[in-house]
């Protein structure tokens, strides 16, 4: 059975009324008319396959929070009307008329006025709001970036991070070439018109806005692939449907409100509060959502068991105790009894780092038991190898102290012969030397920090497992 | 270069107000001007709309009467001058061009 209703989703934008135009007469000539825009799709009903002429307005008063048209934009339906134009639909201050008539007069016939119906209600809508988006795309990605500066090795090393930063400046990005595009258009058909000449024609970068929402799918994707492979998954999912959820309901309040006739400010001011309230809502959900998926995730699924410990000073405290396989462990380096010990290894892949942390803890606090943790880094492009590592050279350096002239940490070069390394630093205070270590290989950064002062040998043989590759 | 409002007229304008100078409706005033051009000048709707609304904000036409959804309008004293002005300003052209042809 043929449908008679059929959706799709548009990459048009707002300004870009001549590809619309082509577009919808294009539909009409397969037999599809426009009857209805929503921020999610258009949907077209089955009609005769026609020649139909299709001419966007655009009437700077009308509000996509409107009830019903304005007394004035009734008159200015009533006057296209008599001209043999019938109102399609409107998507805010966009009026899109059809005429199956072949010599109907044009809507618009002095360029000038039209250009100035059009650019006043720009103003109304369309430039603001790419104007906020792309100030709030620009922030996040600063944002973002400033994190990225303070903790270069954890968030280059995480791909959801990466790919917010690229689904913000793929926000950005698209934001512009509206702006530019549209700044272009009107001022060459602003200075055609002075002319007396038309208004030129939109240019609306479809294939760049398909390429764009190409890359919103696949950062999307992306994004889900890694959080699998995280298996937090569910915080994705539980984020999108979210969202999804307040921007459904959100769009569901205008619509009703202006079913029941409630006027555009009243709707304006509820729409915005619902929008505020339930974003809210949203981030307490899905807060309260990790938490407890947290929770779920050492209890069920990690290798982490609760236990209690007695510190030295007879004060119990209770522990996530790990039992993860790790590369390097004490026992590989120094003979002990002690069997209750906490392997916990993390590991975060990204398309630029991989992050491997392990730490080999000891909850009871003995003084007398060892321990030890270290971090593998493989760093997979070449540009980027400079700034992991000199983030590691800083991170214990007091920029005050250096300033003030006070003790500090610092590391020091070392013989990287030892390590079997390219180039090896130990970790000093002051002129006091610490048990933490830092080396490179290749393209492997490794810091280990020991709970005693190693010898040569274990030095070697850490070197030795922790260079090898998996 | 920007053009001051209505210092001078388009050709729609001119049409508009000529035909204002009877009390008129929206649409009267499109078949009206067609029919005094021979329709060689054509005001489309939108253009129509948008030109009454300017007109009435600059006091150059009033409104008269309201029938349902259509509204009636007729020229004011402010917009005859600009008309004559208009008409004026066309003939200069015309006796510029005749003296130096």
């Amino acid at each position: 059975m043929k449908r008679d209703r059929k959706r799709r989703i548009e990459s048009f934008r707002f300004n870009d009324f001549d590809a619309i135009e082509k577009h919808l007469a294009n539909m009409a000539r397969k037999g599809w008319h426009i009857e209805k825009i929503t921020p999610f799709y258009w949907q077209y009903k089955r009609i005769d396959p026609t020649e139909r002429h299709y001419t966007i307005t655009y009437f700077a008063q009308a509000s996509d929070f409107s009830p019903y048209p304005s007394s004035n934009q009734e008159r200015f339906y009533d006057y296209c009307n008599e001209c043999g134009y019938q109102l399609a639909v409107t998507w805010a201050q966009m009026q899109i008329f059809y005429t199956d008539s072949e010599d109907a007069i044009p809507i618009e016939t002095d360029e000038a006025l039209k250009l100035n119906s059009i650019h006043q209600a720009m103003k109304k809508n369309f430039l603001p709001s790419t104007v906020v988006l792309i100030v709030l795309a620009i922030f996040q990605i600063l944002m973002q970036v400033s994190s990225i500066m303070r903790m270069p090795i954890m968030q280059l090393s995480n791909n959801v991070y990466l790919s917010v930063i690229f689904a913000w400046s793929i926000v950005a990005i698209s934001g512009f070439i509206s702006l530019i595009g549209y700044f272009k258009w009107w001022r060459a058909s602003k200075k055609a018109t002075e002319l007396g000449g038309t208004c030129m024609p939109t240019k609306g970068h479809r294939n760049l806005n398909k390429v764009l929402l190409l890359l919103s799918i696949g950062v999307f994707l992306w994004m889900l692939m890694t959080l699998y492979e995280d298996q937090y998954i569910w915080i994705g999912i539980a984020s999108i449907g979210l969202i999804t959820m307040v921007i459904f309901g959100v769009n569901y309040i205008k619509t009703k409100l202006k079913a029941v006739g409630v006027s555009r400010k009243t709707n304006m001011t509820v729409t915005v509060i619902s929008a505020i309230v339930l974003s809210f809502i949203m981030m307490g959900l899905l807060t309260t959502f990790v938490f407890k998926l947290v929770d779920y995730h050492r209890a069920h699924q990690s290798t982490a068991v609760e236990r209690t410990f007695s510190s030295p000073n007879g004060t119990k405290h209770t522990r996530y105790v790990h039992d993860d396989p790790m590369p390097l462990i004490v026992e590989q380096l120094k003979a002990t009894e002690f069997d209750d010990y906490s392997y916990e290894a993390r590991d975060n892949n990204s398309i630029l780092l991989r992050w491997q942390q392990y730490d080999q803890r000891d909850y009871t606090f003995d003084p007398d038991v060892l321990t030890m943790y270290y971090d593998i880094i493989d760093v997979k492009y070449d540009w980027l190898f400079d700034y992991c590592f000199d983030y590691y050279l800083q991170q214990y350096v007091d920029d005050y102290a250096v300033e003030e002239g006070f003790k500090t940490n610092r590391y020091r070069e070392i013989d990287a012969s030892i390590w079997q390394a390219d180039v090896a630093y130990q970790l000093y205070y002051s002129d006091e030397p610490s048990e933490t270590f830092l080396f490179c290989k290749g393209n492997r950064i490794v810091k280990i920090g020991y709970d005693w002062m190693p010898t040569e040998a274990e030095m070697t043989f850490s070197a030795e497992t922790l260079l090898r590759d998996d | 270069m920007p053009r001051e409002k209505f210092q001078t007229l388009t050709e729609q304008m001119y049409y508009i107000l000529l035909v204002l100078r009877e009390e008129c409706y929206g649409m009267d005033i499109m078949t009206r001007i067609q029919l005094m051009t021979n329709e060689r000048v054509i005001v489309g709707p939108g253009t129509l709309y948008n030109l009454l609304e300017q007109f009435e904000q600059a006091q150059m036409i009033r409104e008269t009467k309201v029938e349902g959804r259509k509204r009636s309008y007729i020229i004011t004293d402010m917009g005859l001058e600009a008309l004559q002005r208009e008409y004026h300003r066309l003939n200069r052209m015309i006796f510029d061009y005749e003296s130096h042809t």
